[in-house]
């Protein structure tokens, strides 16, 4: 384990798990956007960017991946810190379905549900500790 | 489509209600996604957050800040959606305490734009883009923003307050991206037309 592949793995597990967050986090704000009563006009504007925004940001691995050299330092990396590759690819995997549902479009309170159930909030000790 | 992203940086989400363009920032590391916009700070090391006061303009009611030292770099980032011209709209400074050096870099990835960095501020007096000093009763209508061209899509403000024993204190940064029709419309204003 080297510092250089420490960094690499902070940076990539950092997206993974704010875009985890995130996609948590805007469901909400959109349901409780609709409660509120702000335009859906204005709701489904956000949305669309925040959806836009996560393809981006899942899209830095995919081209991380195509580099072949850079692919092979990930996995050497994360090996190297006991993570397994197949976790690394099953949370990609996991958080490009949702965003793939929320760019089909359709109701968005359904889809902002749809994502509140299927992407499980990971364990945190700072928001454990919030009061 | 005109793209208008405002940040409020504060203690607490919901200590105030932001305006419909803007979002909160509250010790945000990068890449967060809100508001349909993907920004955050570089590092959390050293940044704290702090409400203020519910009693003025939302985008004054709140700071993040740093205390100085030998190499004090912070760097907040926007990911934009395309180079080019945008219009930068600041509030530098903190509503409840005066300020010496407050100092902030605007940036794309790497190259300097322009620089706000006020020698000294009473609390609630803020800097604007242009480093113009402006009380917190005068800055929501006063305030002038600064156009500068970015030639990447990232938005970096640096708060820089290297070798300076005092704290770095950010209120409000919004984002307006200048297209075509409305760089037009302001040279036609300028010229005393329409």
């Amino acid at each position: 384990m080297t510092f250089a592949q420490f960094t690499l793995v902070l940076e990539v597990h950092r997206n993974l798990e704010n875009l985890r967050d995130d996609l948590r986090t805007n469901a909400q704000l959109c349901l409780d956007a609709y409660a509120k009563g702000v335009p859906p006009a204005d709701i489904e504007k956000v949305a669309l960017q925040n959806t836009q925004q996560y393809e981006r940001r899942l899209q830095w691995h995919n081209d991380f991946e195509a580099d072949s050299t850079r692919n092979l330092e990930l996995t050497s990396a994360l090996e190297a810190l006991g993570l397994s590759r197949s976790e690394y690819e099953a949370i990609r995997s996991e958080l490009s379905q949702a965003t793939q549902t929320l760019k089909m479009g359709g109701d968005l309170r359904v889809l902002a549900e749809g994502v509140l159930a299927t992407i499980e909030p990971h364990q945190k000790l700072f928001r454990f500790n919030e009061k | 489509m005109s793209w208008t992203k405002g940040f409020n940086f504060r203690g607490t989400s919901s200590y105030v209600t932001d305006g419909a363009n803007d979002t909160y920032v509250v010790n945000d590391l990068y890449p967060t996604t809100r508001n349909g916009v993907t920004f955050g700070w570089e590092t959390l090391s050293s940044i704290d957050e702090a409400d203020r006061s519910t009693g003025v303009d939302v985008r004054l009611a709140g700071i993040n800040y740093f205390w100085g030292g030998a190499t004090s770099l912070r760097n907040f980032w926007v990911d934009l959606p395309a180079t080019g011209d945008y219009e930068i709209t600041l509030a530098l400074g903190d509503q409840a305490g005066a300020k010496t050096n407050n100092k902030i870099v605007f940036k794309d990835t790497t190259t300097v734009l322009a620089t706000v960095n006020p020698a000294s501020q009473s609390a609630n007096e803020w800097a604007d883009a242009t480093g113009a000093l402006l009380s917190g009763a005068n800055w929501p209508a006063s305030n002038t923003p600064l156009t500068k061209t970015f030639a990447t899509t990232r938005f970096t403000g640096q708060g820089d307050q290297t070798g300076n024993s005092q704290y770095f204190s950010l209120a409000h940064i919004s984002l307006n991206q200048v297209t075509a029709g409305s760089a037009t419309v302001k040279q036609l204003a300028a010229l005393g037309v329409g």
